[in-house]
């Protein structure tokens, strides 16, 4: 049998608990968020990601390339 | 089936359950799907009900496409993917295992966004994982979206293609040219079956080799050149000659041979691309594709069979299959892959011998 990987996933129902447990739910929908990538303002709409860096929660829009700076490997890339 | 009946009739239920367990052991991609349905003609039961139905449908989609393709490129995409949901997390839980909440699945057991992001999301963890840090990221990027859109095609899923191409890929191509460029160039070597044939087979390989490595741009260089060198081959237009024998750096070293003039083959047989192959092993090449389609796909059999009987290497299993040339036609193809043997110390150079394929007719 293959082995297998999480991928963590929210039900879109639980969002609100989710970050609710985190202590953030407030914040988030009061605007104070900020895609920890690119710097555009993120709300219940457009949550991407959630994680955590330097001792703080963090997030990242919807944007895909944004989602994927906080969970992929790769190196940047050298053409630019 | 027959299985099944005998273990019926000689054990009864019990027989029956062993038989069921049997299978879904040795099918749990399908076993998946099948309970993603029934959970949903159930889920008007409630949310637990629609979320596992939602879950295992995802899974199982998603799982079979990985075994599929990990059975066509072995160490492409070797695990499976586990949804797992997450309520409430403990701030401090989040803060210690710097844990990443990605997904957010909606309550629709057809929602094309669920199947795309879950599949998206799987991609950085389940695709070519060893050799992802080296890639460079939209190279990455590039290949899960290709890999994505290929799940979406094998399932039909045109809504979810459509979703993908209008809100994922579109963006990302507006935001970054390069990903646009090699979304282009997966889909081009994609249309000729050189993508997980060959592209992918040669990135798991590169992953394996540069292993302990630490990351750092001049892998994603080597990456990118290897891309840029298929290309080249695959889009090489008619009658038009390779003027580099392959694709060489730190840690790849391969060349695709392509077998197929029509006119050397009738008066020259086998010498000319066994004599490349011997050229290759010279100049220290480890794999070598060789390709064909069509009346030449026998030749390129027996190139690899009779370079194996001189010693030259050592064949892989001849791929068949069907793909597109430039002109869109659907034509049979072939794609053996010969892993070079070392070189021993020739007396005299070997001239190398640059091949073009037959011009389409």
């Amino acid at each position: 049998m293959r082995k297998r990987t999480s991928v963590r996933a929210v039900w879109d129902k639980d969002v609100t608990s989710l970050l609710k447990s985190l202590g953030v739910l407030d914040s988030l929908v009061a605007g104070e968020f900020q895609c920890a990538v690119c710097s555009k303002s993120v709300d219940l709409e457009n949550l991407g990601a959630i994680f955590s860096k330097d001792g703080a929660v963090k997030v990242t829009c919807d944007t895909i390339s944004c989602v994927r700076i906080v969970t992929s490997a790769e190196v940047a890339s050298p053409l630019g | 089936m027959d299985e099944l009946v005998s273990a019926l009739v000689r054990w009864g239920p019990w027989g029956l359950l062993l038989a069921f367990v049997a299978w879904v052991l040795t099918n749990v991609e399908k076993a998946e799907k099948v309970g993603g349905h029934l959970l949903g003609f159930v889920g008007f039961l409630g949310t637990a009900a629609r979320q596992q139905a939602i879950k295992n449908k995802i899974q199982g989609h998603v799982n079979g496409f990985a075994r599929a393709l990990n059975g066509e490129t072995t160490g492409s995409m070797p695990l499976n993917m586990s949804l797992r949901f997450v309520k409430e997390i403990d701030r401090a839980e989040l803060l210690k295992e710097g844990a990443v909440v990605v997904v957010r699945i909606k309550d629709r057991r057809d929602d094309d966004r669920n199947l795309v992001h879950a599949m998206l999301a799987f991609c950085p963890v389940g695709l070519l994982s060893q050799a992802r840090p080296y890639f460079g990221r939209e190279v990455g990027l590039a290949l899960d979206l290709t890999v994505t859109r290929k799940l979406l095609n094998s399932l039909k899923h045109y809504s979810a293609l459509k979703y993908l191409y209008d809100e994922i890929v579109a963006p990302a191509a507006a935001s970054s040219p390069s990903v646009d460029v090699l979304c282009r160039i997966f889909d081009e070597l994609d249309e000729r079956g050189w993508f997980s044939k060959m592209l992918l087979k040669e990135l798991v390989n590169y992953g394996a080799s540069v292993e302990s490595r630490y990351p750092d741009r001049t892998h994603a260089i080597e990456v990118r050149g290897l891309i840029d060198y298929i290309h080249l081959v695959a889009t090489r237009g008619p009658g038009e000659t390779l003027t580099i024998p392959g694709f060489q750096s730190p840690h790849i070293s391969t060349a695709i041979v392509l077998i197929g003039i029509t006119e050397r083959m009738e008066v020259e047989g086998t010498a000319p691309y066994l004599h490349h192959l011997q050229f290759l092993i010279a100049e220290r090449y480890e794999t070598a594709y060789l390709v064909a389609r069509d009346r030449s796909i026998p030749m390129a059999e027996d190139v690899a069979r009779l370079a194996e009987k001189q010693g030259l290497g050592n064949a892989g299993k001849a791929k068949e299959y069907t793909a597109r040339d430039a002109s869109g036609r659907a034509r049979k193809q072939v794609l053996i892959e010969f892993t070079l043997g070392r070189p021993g110390h020739p007396t005299q150079p070997i001239q190398p011998q640059l091949f073009e394929a037959d011009p389409p007719k």
